[in-house]
C-alpha cells in the first residue's frame, strides 16, 4: 500500500505546475493491459467515465482484473494531467472487487465447495498521453495495484449418514501487483 | 517544477514502477476450522459389563433396524442399539439402550442378538428386550475395521466415545504442512499406542476398511465385509462359532438372503452365492453395473438393485435396476428406472417401497416388474432404509424413524414418527 501512495504523488504536486486550460466536459477512458506481479501474469481491461472539471477529473469505472483471482472491480477514479499540453497524467482508484462467486467440485472422493468473497481494490499510477485529435487521446499507463481476496474451501468427508463431516480452509490474500495498460481517451 | 515534471522525469517515475515487480510480494494468511477429536476409553471389562438394558436415550446418529416381534431394534451408529416397544405403531415407545461401543450391524435368531463390536461380535439374550443380556463375545472376527488419519489408539481399551472441540487456527500460507503434521496430534492428542490399525474403534471421518453385514439364514449368520463373506454356525443360538470364510471380491455393501441364495451387493455388481452347503456358499450367478452403492432385494423371480451416487458410493448413476433371474445362475437386466438418490428399498406383495434420499419415499406398484410404476410419493423427508412388514412400513430418515400405514396402498398415512435429537 506504501507504493499506492508514492506513485500517486505527482497527482499531487501536479496541482502546482502551470497547465493547459481545457473546457468542462465529460470523458471516458477504454483501457486494456497486463497485470504483473508476484504469482501470476494475467491479462485486465477497465471502462471509466467520468466529468472533466479541469483542474480534476472525477469519475466512475468497472473492469476485469484477472490477476491470480478473476474479478471485477469497482471503483472511483480521480485522475489529474499536467505537465506542457497535459501529456501526462496522475490517477487513483479506490473501490471494491466483486469475486467469481462459487464452484462445486463433485469429486469421488472429497467433495469440495469453493468460494470467493471480494475486498479493497486500488490503484495508483502515471501516465503517458499521445494526442490523436482534438477529442482523442491514446494513453500508456503503468500503475501499482492492490486487491485483497478471501478465498473459502470447503472438503466434505465421506459418512455413512449424512451430514457429514467436512474441514472449512479459509485464505486471506493481499495482492500486490503492477499493471501497463493502453488506453483510448475520448471527451464528448 | 518545470525542470521536474519534464519527460525524462516521469519515465524515471514509470520505469520503477514495472522494475518494482521483482520487489511486491502477495501475502496470504490461511486459517483452516476443525474438529477435534479426542477419544474417551473405557476398559474391556468395563464396556463388557455394561451391554446390558440401559435407560433409554435419544437417537442421535441412527443406522441399520431390525423388527423382532414388537419391538424394533435400531443401531445408533458407533454406540449401541436402541430398543423400541412397537406394540402401537401410532405411538411407540423408546424403551432402553443396550450399549455396544463400535456397533453398526444386527441380526437375530430366535431370543438371540448379534451385533459387531468393532472387531468383536457379541450374542445376547433378548427373550426379554427390555431386559437384554450379554452372553457371549467372538473376539477379532472382524478385523478390518482401522483408522484412516494416521490416528493411533490405545489397544488394550476400547474407544466409547468422543469428546469433540471446535479449533481454528491461522498461519502464513506457505506453513500449510504444519497444519497438517499437526492434525492427528492434535485431533487425537491422547493416543497411546503405536498400533495404527485398531482394534476396537472406528475413526469419526469414516471408516477405512470394511462394515460387516450381518443376516441370518437357519443355522447360520452369514456377514460380509469389505471383501469377505464369512459365515458362522449359530446351531446352539447362544455360542456362535466361525465357520468358514469366502473372498467375495471387493466394496462389497449389502447381504439379502432368499431361499438357498445370498444376493451380494457391492459398487460394482450384484453376486448370487447358493448356500445349500450353509457352510461353504458358492458362487452362482453375477450381474455387473458401473461404480455405485447398490442395495439389493430378490423374491422368487426377480432381483431389485438400487444404485446410487454420492459421497462414498462413486458412480454418477441413480437407478432402480430389475433383473430376471433365469434359475438364478444367469440374470438379465429388465428394465432399468430413473430415481434421484436410491438408498434401501423393501418389497412387499406388489408393492415396491424405495428410500430415494432427499427426494423422500416412493411407493412403486411392482406386480409387473417391466413396467413399474409410482403410486405413491411422500416428500418433505429425507429417506436411507425402510421396511415393509405386516402393512406397516418403518423408514429410517434423516429427522426421525417414521411409520407409515399402507393396507390401503390408495391411502398410505403416517403413523408415527419418533424424532432424532439434532
Amino acid at each position: 500500500m506504501g507504493l499506492y501512495l508514492f506513485v500517486s504523488f505527482p497527482l499531487f504536486i501536479g496541482a502546482q505546475e502551470k497547465e493547459e486550460k481545457s473546457k468542462p466536459g465529460v470523458y471516458s477512458i477504454i483501457s486494456a493491459g497486463y497485470l504483473f506481479g508476484e504469482s501470476d501474469i494475467s491479462p485486465g481491461f477497465n471502462v471509466i467515465t467520468g466529468i472533466d472539471l479541469q483542474k480534476i477529473k472525477l469519475g466512475i469505472g468497472g473492469g476485469y482484473d484477472g490477476y491470480r483471482f478473476n474479478s471485477f472491480p469497482v471503483f472511483a477514479d480521480i485522475r489529474r494531467d499536467f505537465g506542457e499540453r497535459k501529456k501526462f497524467f496522475g490517477f487513483i482508484n479506490g473501490g471494491y472487487h466483486i469475486p467469481k462467486g462459487e464452484e462445486t467440485f463433485d469429486s469421488r472422493s472429497y467433495p469440495s465447495t469453493e468460494k470467493w468473497q471480494g475486498g479493497l481494490y486500488a490503484d495508483a499510477g502515471l501516465g503517458f498521453r499521445f494526442k490523436l485529435g482534438k477529442k482523442n487521446n491514446l494513453l500508456f499507463s503503468s500503475s501499482y495495484n492492490f486487491k485483497k481476496v478471501r478465498h473459502i474451501k470447503t472438503y466434505v468427508y465421506p459418512c455413512l449418514v449424512p451430514p457429514c463431516p467436512g474441514d472449512v480452509f479459509k485464505y486471506e490474500y493481499g495482492l500486490n501487483y503492477i499493471s501497463t495498460r493502453l488506453s483510448w481517451e475520448f471527451k464528448y | 517544477m518545470k525542470k521536474l515534471l519534464s519527460p525524462l522525469y516521469l519515465l524515471l517515475m514509470i520505469t520503477p514502477i514495472l522494475f518494482l515487480n521483482g520487489c511486491i510480494k502477495d501475502t496470504c494468511r490461511q486459517s483452516r476450522s476443525y474438529t477435534m477429536y479426542v477419544p474417551v476409553y473405557k476398559t474391556n471389562e468395563e464396556v463388557r459389563l455394561n451391554i446390558k438394558s440401559n435407560p433409554a436415550k435419544e437417537m442421535e446418529r441412527p443406522g441399520k433396524l431390525f423388527i423382532k416381534g414388537h419391538y424394533i431394534f435400531l443401531n445408533e451408529i458407533d454406540k449401541g442399539i436402541h430398543v423400541i416397544d412397537n406394540s402401537n405403531p401410532a405411538s411407540p415407545r423408546n424403551v432402553s439402550f443396550i450399549d455396544i461401543p463400535g456397533n453398526v450391524d444386527l441380526a437375530v435368531k430366535g431370543s438371540i442378538l448379534y451385533a459387531d463390536m468393532y472387531t468383536d461380535m457379541v450374542a445376547m439374550d433378548i427373550s426379554d428386550p427390555e431386559n437384554v443380556s450379554l452372553k457371549k463375545v467372538v473376539e477379532g472376527v472382524f478385523p478390518f475395521r482401522y483408522y484412516d488419519s494416521g490416528f493411533m489408539m490405545d489397544s488394550s481399551k476400547v474407544i466409547v466415545d468422543w469428546v469433540t472441540r471446535d479449533t481454528t487456527i491461522t498461519e502464513d500460507c506457505d506453513n500449510n504442512f504444519g497444519i497438517w503434521g499437526n492434525r492427528d496430534m492434535m485431533l487425537f492428542s491422547n493416543s497411546g499406542s503405536s498400533e495404527s490399525f485398531g482394534t476396537k474403534a472406528t475413526s469419526p471421518f469414516g471408516m477405512g476398511g470394511s462394515m460387516a453385514r450381518f443376516s441370518v439364514v437357519q443355522d447360520r449368520l452369514y456377514t460380509v465385509s469389505d471383501q469377505d463373506l464369512t459365515v458362522f454356525n449359530i446351531q446352539n443360538a447362544i455360542d456362535p462359532l466361525y465357520a468358514s470364510k469366502v473372498n467375495v471380491g471387493w466394496s462389497i455393501e449389502t447381504i439379502y438372503p432368499f431361499r438357498n441364495n445370498l444376493f451380494i451387493g457391492s459398487s460394482s455388481g450384484m453376486f448370487i452365492y447358493n448356500i445349500s452347503n450353509a457352510d461353504q456358499p458358492k458362487l452362482t450367478g453375477k450381474f455387473g453395473h458401473v461404480a455405485s452403492c447398490d442395495p439389493v432385494i430378490a423374491d422368487d423371480q426377480y432381483a431389485y438393485v438400487t444404485l446410487r451416487s454420492g459421497t462414498e458410493c462413486q458412480g454418477f448413476t441413480n437407478q432402480l435396476e430389475v433383473l430376471k433371474l433365469n434359475g438364478i445362475t444367469d440374470p438379465a437386466l429388465v428394465k432399468i428406472y430413473t430415481l434421484t438418490n436410491p438408498h434401501g428399498l423393501s418389497k412387499d406383495g406388489d408393492l415396491l417401497f424405495i428410500c430415494d434420499g432427499s427426494d423422500g419415499l416412493k411407493v412403486f406398484n411392482a406386480a409387473t416388474p417391466s413396467n413399474i410404476y409410482l403410486i405413491k410419493h411422500l416428500t418433505g423427508l429425507t429417506t436411507y432404509d425402510v421396511i415393509a412388514w405386516n402393512q406397516k412400513a418403518i423408514v429410517s430418515a434423516s429427522d426421525g424413524l417414521y411409520q407409515f400405514d399402507y393396507s390401503n396402498s390408495n391411502d398410505i398415512r403416517l403413523l408415527s414418527k419418533i424424532s432424532y435429537k439434532n
